[in-house]
Order: structure tokens, then C-alpha cells, then sequence
């Protein structure tokens, strides 16, 4: 049977720089058992789809709980991720989760300083929201988010 | 055998006993990994070890997007059923999860994927589960959301169980309408068990990369129904499309031999079927005079 037995790459899988990897050491609950997350990666990328708003990002933050979850380094999805990221956007959603440490703006020079990568990892990767909700910035509409899921069901009339 | 979509909405029909069953089943484990390992190698994204971003769309338990995972792809899952969530949650995958419905359009920023695939879900657009649900406009949100949120040049591959052909005009008219150009690929297309179909997308005017694939089996090679034995009887599975064109009988100059004829033989009895006993005559040869 040869039926869609494709080989499996692993030249992909996140193991990044060797150099690098042993400077992250962040110091993280381990005891946290949860594997609730929403990376702020995710909060970055989403937006409020409600009918006849017209800007709906960035979302605000409400936090009722945060948890840091360690994740491997990789420095070509920083870089990947960086021209796609509102560099404001996270910075403030950093600081909102209790992480005030990304700089204001970014440029893509910075991408060779080992310190900023590591800032804009732990801020994209490692904070997750737990508990809470994003708001709309226009109307105001929450979405709430549990368990780490952000719930973005309109209802009816939101289409 | 029935078709999922006819049964109930996707958050009732995926409710907690039909998402744990989704799981504890290794043919749809497997069923799943195969489909996924199929659209990544349809997505063809750039081999240089670069995790991209990819969005699952319909990622129910998780099947799915553990093989982008695998892969070292980072992900986001989209999906209207908290019970199948709340087991991607169990299985501790690695992607980011959303609970949202793909008919109201994806609230994801422009041009920033890499990528986006969906298994087995775009084919329940199709369907008016609420009295406020339009298919064509659901359809119509759906994809040109997609298509907003995938960067230039990126593709969508979504595998999907269309019901008929009308339903497959449909939902590639719709994706063509979106902007997107591509086309679907038909793997096994001679087999109604093993056909499948990827709607294969790219973001952006057609150009020489996105022409649509070859389908795999096409040549017809032992692909026929007659020598599938793993027959899936997965919900998700069976196509009942009667306008399907008709399946090539391929007879090579041998004909079918003795063995073929005592397996169907065997398989007509276990259907209760009355059937003449084998003997030496069994698929012998007849002289040339008679
Ligand atoms: C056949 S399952 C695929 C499961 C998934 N690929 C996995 O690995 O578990 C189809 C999924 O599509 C989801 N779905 C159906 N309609 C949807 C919609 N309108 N929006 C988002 N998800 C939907 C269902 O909830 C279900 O989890």
C-alpha cells in the first residue's frame, strides 16, 4: 500500500540556534500543569470581524490570568514573524500581561541583538493568556476567553 | 453510512461523545494524519527549515494540526465545536485553538499567513443550519476572508467531502470569485473509497507556480474499489456523488485470474449472497471453439 505515505521532514522542527538557546534560561513556574494558552502571537493576529466595524485591531486585553510556558527558541520564526507583527500592538499587549519590557519600536536592525530576540520571543511565544477577554476596540464587545480559547462566535446580528 | 452535515450543525454534531470517539478511532487518527500529510505536500512551502504560520481551519481535536507541528510549523486552529476543542485542549497540541465559525468570516488580519489548510470541514458551508444561514453568503465570507488573510502568494489547501458536483461548482466558484486562483486535485479519482479531493488555492493572480497539481492514482494503477480492503466506513468518508464519471474497468489481457474471482466469490457469500461453490472449474479458462 503506498497510499499518500508521505516522508516526514524534520529539518523544520524548532531547535534554532544552539548558541542562543542555552541564554534563555527564564526563570517560569514549572508546577504550572495547565497547557491552556493564547500566545500573543494569536492576540496579533486576530481582529474584531463584527459587521460595520472598521478597524477592529488591535483587540484590548482584559487579564484575569496569565501563565509563561517555556518555548524552544527558534530564530528564523522570530525573524519570519517579524515583518508580519504590529510591533505596538504586542509591546502594549506585553505590558498588559505584566511584561513591560519590549521597546517602543522595533526596526529590523534589531533582529541582531540576542537580547531583543529574547524579549520579543518571551512577549510573542511565552506569555499566554489564560483567563480573560479581548475587546473590540470600536465597540467595545467582549470575547471572552477561557481556558486559554479565545470565544470570537458572533452572535446574529454581529454578521 | 451517512454524511455528517445532514445530520446536525457541526457544534451539536460534534458534541463530547462524538469528539472523544473522533480520537479514540486510530482509522480516523489515521485518516486524518494521511489527509493532512496529503495538503501539506500540496502547500508546498518553501523547504528551508523556516517555521511558517499556518492556519487550521476546522481543527477539531487536533489530528490535524499536530502533523504541522510535526513538521515544526507554528499554527492557529479555528473551530466551531468547543467538545472537539476542549480534546485538542486533552491532547496538549501545540497550536494556539479559537473558537469561532469559518461562515462569518475569519477575523484574522490581512497578509499575514503563510498558509492555511482545513481536513474534511469547508463542505459544511454548505449547509443552512440557523434560519439566518445563506450558504453562498457564508461561502462568500469565508473565502474572501481567507483570502485576506493569507499573504501574497501563499496557498490554502482544504480537503473537502462535497456532495455532489453542484456542491463542488459551488464552493471552487466561490473560491475562484475570492480571488483566488487554483483548482481542485483528485487523488484516486476511480475509487469512490479512496478518492479524495483538495480544493488547492493561491493567493493572487495565476502564474506558472499555481498551476494545480496532478492527483495522485490518476493512471488508474491499483486504485480500483475491488482491492481496498481497508474499507472506511469513517461518517466523514463515503462521496455520493451519482454524477461521478463512471469508473474505468480496467481488464488486463489476463483477465482477472483465479484469485480475484475467489475473493469476490468469498466477499458475495459474506453479503449473503447466493454463490456457486468453487471447484476446478472456478475461473478456468474457456476453450477458444465454445
Ligand atoms: C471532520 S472534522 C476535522 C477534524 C480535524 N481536522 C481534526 O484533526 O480533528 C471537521 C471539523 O470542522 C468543524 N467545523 C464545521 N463547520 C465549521 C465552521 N463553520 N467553522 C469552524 N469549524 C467548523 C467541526 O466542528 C469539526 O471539528
Amino acid at each position: 500500500m503506498t497510499y499518500l505515505r508521505t516522508h516526514i521532514h524534520r529539518s523544520g522542527r524548532f531547535s534554532g540556534n544552539e548558541e542562543l538557546k542555552t541564554l534563555v534560561k527564564l526563570p517560569l513556574p514549572r508546577d504550572v500543569p495547565s497547557n491552556f494558552q493564547m500566545r500573543l502571537l494569536t492576540h496579533n493576529m486576530l481582529s474584531s470581524n463584527i459587521k460595520g466595524v472598521a478597524n477592529g485591531f488591535p483587540l484590548k486585553i482584559e487579564v484575569v490570568k496569565v501563565v509563561e510556558k517555556e518555548v524552544d527558541f527558534n530564530i528564523d520564526f522570530l525573524k519570519n514573524m517579524f515583518h508580519k507583527v504590529e510591533w505596538k500592538a504586542l509591546a502594549e499587549a506585553s505590558t498588559t500581561m505584566g511584561y513591560p519590557e519590549l521597546p517602543e519600536n522595533a526596526d529590523a536592525s534589531m533582529l541582531d541583538s540576542d537580547d531583543f530576540l529574547h524579549k520579543f520571543h518571551h512577549a510573542l511565544l511565552e506569555l499566554h493568556l489564560e483567563e480573560g477577554a479581548l475587546v473590540c476596540p470600536e465597540t467595545g464587545r467582549k470575547f471572552p476567553v477561557q481556558k486559554g480559547i479565545p470565544n470570537m462566535l458572533l452572535h446574529e446580528d454581529e454578521v | 453510512m451517512s454524511r455528517p452535515e445532514l445530520v446536525a450543525p457541526p457544534e451539536i454534531f460534534y458534541n463530547d461523545d462524538e469528539a472523544r470517539k473522533y480520537t479514540s478511532s486510530s482509522r480516523i487518527i489515521d485518516i486524518q494524519t494521511q489527509l493532512t500529510e496529503r495538503a501539506l505536500e500540496l502547500l508546498v512551502l518553501p523547504d528551508d527549515g523556516v517555521p511558517r504560520l499556518l492556519l487550521d481551519i476546522g481543527c477539531g481535536s487536533g489530528l490535524s494540526g499536530e502533523r504541522l507541528t510535526e513538521h515544526g510549523h507554528q499554527w492557529l486552529g479555528l473551530d466551531i465545536s468547543e467538545s472537539m476543542l476542549d480534546v485538542a485542549l486533552e491532547r496538549e497540541v501545540e497550536g494556539d485553538l479559537i473558537l469561532g465559525d469559518m461562515g462569518q468570516g475569519l477575523g484574522i488580519r490581512p497578509g499575514i499567513l503563510d498558509g492555511a489548510i482545513s481536513i474534511s470541514a469547508v463542505q459544511w458551508l454548505c449547509n443552512a443550519d440557523k434560519s439566518c444561514h445563506e450558504p453562498r453568503i457564508r461561502l462568500k465570507a469565508f473565502f474572501s476572508s481567507l483570502y485576506r488573510c493569507l499573504g501574497r502568494g501563499a496557498r490554502a489547501v482544504l480537503q473537502i467531502y462535497p456532495e455532489n458536483l453542484a456542491q463542488r461548482e459551488l464552493i471552487l466558484g466561490f473560491a475562484m470569485r475570492a480571488g483566488f486562483s487554483g483548482g481542485i486535485v483528485v487523488d484516486y479519482p476511480h475509487s469512490s473509497k479512496r478518492r479524495k479531493e483538495y480544493l488547492v488555492l493561491t493567493c493572487g493572480p495565476p502564474s506558472l507556480n499555481t498551476t494545480t497539481p496532478e492527483g495522485k492514482g490518476e493512471d488508474g494503477e491499483s486504485c480500483s474499489d475491488e482491492d481496498s480492503s481497508e474499507d472506511e466506513e469513517n461518517q466523514t468518508v463515503c462521496i455520493s456523488d451519482r454524477r461521478r464519471p463512471r469508473k474505468k474497468q480496467k481488464v488486463n489481457k489476463k483477465g482477472k485470474g483465479r484469485d480475484w474471482v475467489l475473493k469476490k466469490k468469498e466477499q458475495l457469500r459474506r453479503k449473503g449472497n447466493v454463490v456457486p461453490p468453487d471447484s476446478k472449474y472456478t475461473a478456468r479458462k474457456r476453450k477458444d471453439r465454445f
